[in-house]
């Protein structure tokens, strides 16, 4: 079990001499294996709320476990160990290193990892069969279409066997094809891995993927579905 | 470690014309690190060579009076008596390769119409040719050196009006005090490269050196040459004991001649040092410039790597990474362009003899400058720029970890 747990987050940004809150008070219980949608308008706190829970913002106050580990504590240094051992990142941009080939960006994230000091070529290769981009091993991002650099994403996520993958509108810059693809295949890796996705999106049509679905507006959760 | 060379090599090829440009200053401050100090050790070398071939041979026996900064060559306080034993120990000496025994002392060489201060010295032709490498840079050759004949260094002649069997007249003051002179006839001209033999010195033979002087048996120092495998503190301290039973008599080493030399070598050491370490300066601003700009325009990617979870020294490692490979790449390149100059210099040398003339440059040298070729001076130098590079790009790539991650990933 790798349940995730927000117990009464709140984020207070200051602009100026202003202070914005960006998410107010919110609790929640995210279990293991679950694919799990947050939508909302911009500006309502998907991001905040995702950056919180993946390790890369820390609250203003509440707390955040995985399990009984109470994660909201950590330094940043614990912090980036926790995200490396634990945690996947998909984003909106792709993120690609363009400089890599799809083989060696999906490599990157063993390469940063301690836990895999060998048998980069095995895991790489079979998480690349996964996604369906095996033959494209030697291309760099620049040959690749939107949802193949997507694919590459969620191989370079999800090849370290993380708990949890926190995916940031990951189909905002995908056509309705592809965007479909890519909920297939992350819908197929959360079924096969056992792995929790949490994504952030406005699309109705992707939004049917999820299991739960987390409306927030104004920084705080109006319904859960 | 390969990944991240790999990708090192990658990311600082993205803008090649950048990369090249970094590398310029980095080439150029390692070829000449290479080259200067290649040139230095070669004039070292050589100067030391003909010091030890030409003047001070290995060692010498000289009286207590006997200073090498005295300009003056008084005869009456530095002259001496080789006390037999003396001479028996350097003829028993496993350690001795040769010994002679030299009169030195100052005078006026004329033609008859120009006259020119010289140093004048008595020599044993056949001792001397052993010691000293001298006779063997004479035009003519010559096999025997006779009363009554002279040997002058090549310069000097420019100043005379000379003839072959032109006599030419030596002044000077003698042991009495007075005002002498005596004939002596060109026997030939010596020409060693050392400028100062070449500009100033004349060779007698040491019995007509002896009578001129009324000097009886009395001698400036006795050179000594020793066999190349013996060390000079062994010799010095096999000696020892002979010598103390003459407190009026003590060594002088070509090491103590070579001071002044290796003054100038190291004050020519420090200001090229000066000049190459503006160049490598220049350099590293150039890959910290470099690595800050690649900084910039990648810190989304920075950002993507450190939400994935890469640790701080990571990131670190991948920028000082990026530096040493340009520092490797522009010190390669520069190791290879001031190898080749290095063996050039070795090997052929560069002939200044026009620009030099009668300058002094402090280096017993003149005419050709040979460099040296030292394989692991090179790699040092290499190894020197690479370090630059990784020091160079060590406060750029602290920026790369120290901004927020939210921040750049935007």
């Amino acid at each position: 079990m790798q349940d995730v747990r927000v117990e009464n987050i709140v984020k207070d940004y200051k602009v100026g001499d202003i202070t914005v809150r960006a998410l107010n008070s919110i609790s929640l219980v995210i279990k293991k294996g679950s694919f799990i949608s947050v939508a909302g308008p911009s500006g309502s706190g998907k991001t905040t709320l995702l950056n919180i829970i993946g390790c890369l913002d820390k609250p203003t106050s509440g707390e955040i476990f995985f399990d009984d580990e109470k994660i909201s504590g950590y330094d940043d240094n614990m912090l980036t160990y926790f995200r490396n051992q634990n945690i996947g990142f998909i984003f909106q941009d792709f993120n690609l290193i363009p400089v890599l080939t799809v083989y060696e960006n999906v490599e990157f994230s063993l390469a940063i990892n301690p836990k895999f000091r060998k048998n980069h070529k095995k895991l790489v290769e079979e998480m690349l069969d996964m996604v369906g981009i095996l033959e494209l091993r030697n291309r760099f991002p620049k040959e690749l279409s939107g949802g193949q650099k997507q694919r590459v994403a969620i191989a370079r996520a999800l090849v370290k066997k993380p708990i949890l993958v926190l995916a940031d509108e990951p189909t905002a810059n995908l056509d309705s094809e592809n965007a479909k693809n890519v909920m297939e295949i992350m819908k197929k890796m959360n079924r096969d891995l056992n792995t929790t996705f949490i994504f952030s999106t406005h699309d109705k049509l992707v939004m049917d993927y999820a299991d739960d679905i987390i409306h927030l507006r104004d920084g705080k959760i109006l319904q859960k579905v | 470690m390969i990944f991240w060379i790999k990708l090192a090599f990658k990311n600082i090829f993205r803008n090649k014309q950048r990369t090249f440009l970094t590398l310029l200053p980095i080439i150029f401050g390692v070829t000449l690190l290479i080259v200067m100090f290649s040139l230095l050790d070669g004039l070292n070398r050589d100067s030391i060579d003909n010091l030890i071939n030409y003047e001070s041979a290995t060692l010498k026996i000289v009286s207590k009076n006997f200073s090498i900064y005295d300009k003056k060559i008084d005869i009456n306080r530095v002259g001496f008596l080789v006390p037999d034993e003396i001479t028996e120990f350097l003829k028993n000496s496993k350690m001795v390769e040769s010994f002679t025994p030299e009169i030195i002392f100052t005078g006026n060489l004329s033609d008859g119409i120009n006259r020119l201060p010289v140093i004048v010295k008595g020599i044993d032709f056949s001792s001397f040719k052993k010691t000293f490498k001298t006779l063997e840079k004479t035009y003519p050759k010559i096999d025997d050196f006779e009363n009554g004949e002279i040997l002058i260094g090549n310069d000097v002649l420019k100043y005379l009006e000379i003839n072959y069997d032109s006599t030419f007249i030596i002044q000077s003051r003698t042991s009495g005090g007075t005002f002498d002179a005596f004939d002596v006839k060109l026997l030939g001209v010596i020409s060693t490269g050392n400028p100062n033999i070449d500009r100033a010195t004349t060779y007698v033979d040491i019995d007509q050196a002896r009578n001129f002087l009324h000097i009886g048996r009395k001698v400036s120092n006795i050179s000594i040459k020793l066999k190349k495998e013996t060390s000079l503190y062994d010799f010095m301290k096999s000696f020892e004991k002979v010598l103390s039973k003459y407190p009026d008599l003590k060594l002088v080493t070509w090491e103590d001649f070579a001071v002044e030399i290796k003054a100038i070598d190291s004050a020519k050491r420090y200001s090229s040092s000066i000049l190459i370490f503006v160049f490598l300066l220049i350099g590293g601003v150039g890959i910290a410039n470099t690595i800050l700009l690649s900084i910039y325009e990648r810190y989304k990617e920075i950002g993507t790597m450190r939400a994935m979870g890469a640790p701080n020294n990571v990131i670190l490692k991948m920028f000082l990474f990026e530096g040493a490979t340009i520092g490797f790449l522009g010190s390669f390149i520069g190791m290879v362009l001031g190898g080749l100059i290095s063996l050039y210099l070795y090997k052929i040398g560069l002939d200044f003899s026009s620009v030099i003339k009668d300058i002094d440059i402090g280096y017993p040298i003149k005419n050709i400058f040979r460099g040296s070729f030292d394989i692991i001076s090179i790699l040092k130098s290499g190894l020197f720029g690479t370090f630059v590079g990784i020091i160079a790009s060590f406060y750029p790539a602290r920026r790369a970890i120290k901004e927020n991650i939210i921040r750049i990933l935007k």
